[in-house]
């Protein structure tokens, strides 16, 4: 067998070659000094750096982060429902949706020239005016000419 | 440190999820040195590391509700951390090598028998660390993974987001360089 590569002899140091790739190398290194001794320095250095201090942060942060996580978003989980928040959260969109049907069916109303909702005042006394509504033909300036046309003895 | 047992983690994080504060404080304080000691090796500012991992617990706190079991606690938390570092040194544009605090070369194992073993002791914690600073951030940072954290590679791979096999290669490669930078 050659000489192996760096790669297998430091994953050799972390057992993390098949087992017959393991076995190989083992039988390599008996017979190889050079390759024993490089195992040797990679074995070294990661005890070494395995011993090496533990720096600790030196505190308690959970009790420090409380103060903190107060201000960020808490977990969706976390958050408190109360009963019947839903309903209560559709209120606002209900209200409008039903003031928008009111004033649509009003001014229907008006247009069709039917129904309470039209003032005596504007449709009774005169129906001709409700057709100012109407649709205005192209090019046409006003839906009900006689209404719009100014009269011709103006003083 | 002792560590969690999973049942005690999974059992953990599903409280935190309900909003339970005292089990979101379990988990920092069952992970908040862990968090530190590689924040503090990765920006060699000890400043920067509080206040790192720190942010990287908020972070968790903000993410809690995406936490799925499947996923493992601690290559998660790494991961966030590794996220805030590496945007640390990006804006840091240039990393100095900065000594760690002398209290921590202090720290020799306690069986060290002699006064001279001692001293021998500090200094080969010192050129130890003097040449992990000088390793990239790339190669440093597997290190500390490997052979600090003492992550299997397939975490390791999570955590990073490579493949087993570029783990491998790049555990290997940091090992060869820090071996250069160490004196005889």
């Amino acid at each position: 067998m050659t000489c192996p590569r760096i790669e297998d002899l430091s994953a050799f140091v972390d057992h993390a070659l098949p087992a017959r790739r393991q076995a190989a190398l083992q039988s390599h290194l008996r017979a190889c000094p050079v390759c024993s001794q490089q195992l040797d320095a990679l074995r070294a250095l990661r005890q070494e750096l395995h011993a090496l201090p533990s720096p600790t942060l030196g505190f308690d942060l959970a009790a420090q982060l409380q103060e903190r996580l107060r201000d960020r978003r808490p977990p969706r989980a976390a958050r408190p429902r109360r009963a019947g928040w839903d309903l209560l959260g559709w209120m606002p969109t209900g209200l409008a949706a039903g003031a928008a049907l009111v004033s649509g069916l009003w001014m229907g109303g008006l247009l069709l020239g039917t129904g309470a909702a039209i003032p005596t005042t504007f449709a009774a006394a005169d129906p001709a005016m409700a057709r100012v509504f109407d649709p205005v033909p192209p090019g046409g300036l006003c839906a009900a000419t006689e209404i719009c046309r100014l009269p011709r003895n103006l003083p | 440190m002792p560590q969690p047992s999973q049942f005690d983690e999974t059992d953990c994080i599903a409280r935190a999820q309900r909003g339970e504060v005292a089990a979101f404080s379990e988990l920092v304080t069952r992970n908040q040195d862990r968090i530190y000691r590689f924040l503090v090796r990765m920006t060699r500012s000890q400043e920067d590391a509080r206040e790192l991992t720190q942010e990287t617990f908020l972070s968790v706190y903000q993410a809690l509700p995406s936490w799925r079991p499947q996923a493992q606690l601690s290559t998660w938390l790494f991961r966030i951390a590794r996220n805030q570092a590496l945007d640390r040194l990006r804006r840091a544009r240039h990393v100095e090598f900065v000594a760690l605090d002398d209290a921590l070369h202090q720290q020799v194992p306690a069986d060290t028998p002699t006064p001279e073993a001692m001293l021998q002791a500090r200094q080969r914690i010192a050129e130890l660390e003097r040449a992990l600073a000088r390793l990239s951030v790339e190669h440093r940072e597997i290190l500390l993974l490997r052979d600090i954290e003492d992550m299997p590679y397939e975490d390791i791979a999570q955590v990073l987001g490579i493949g087993l096999g570029t783990v491998k290669s790049r555990i290997a490669r940091a090992r060869a360089g820090l071996l250069q930078h160490m004196p005889r």
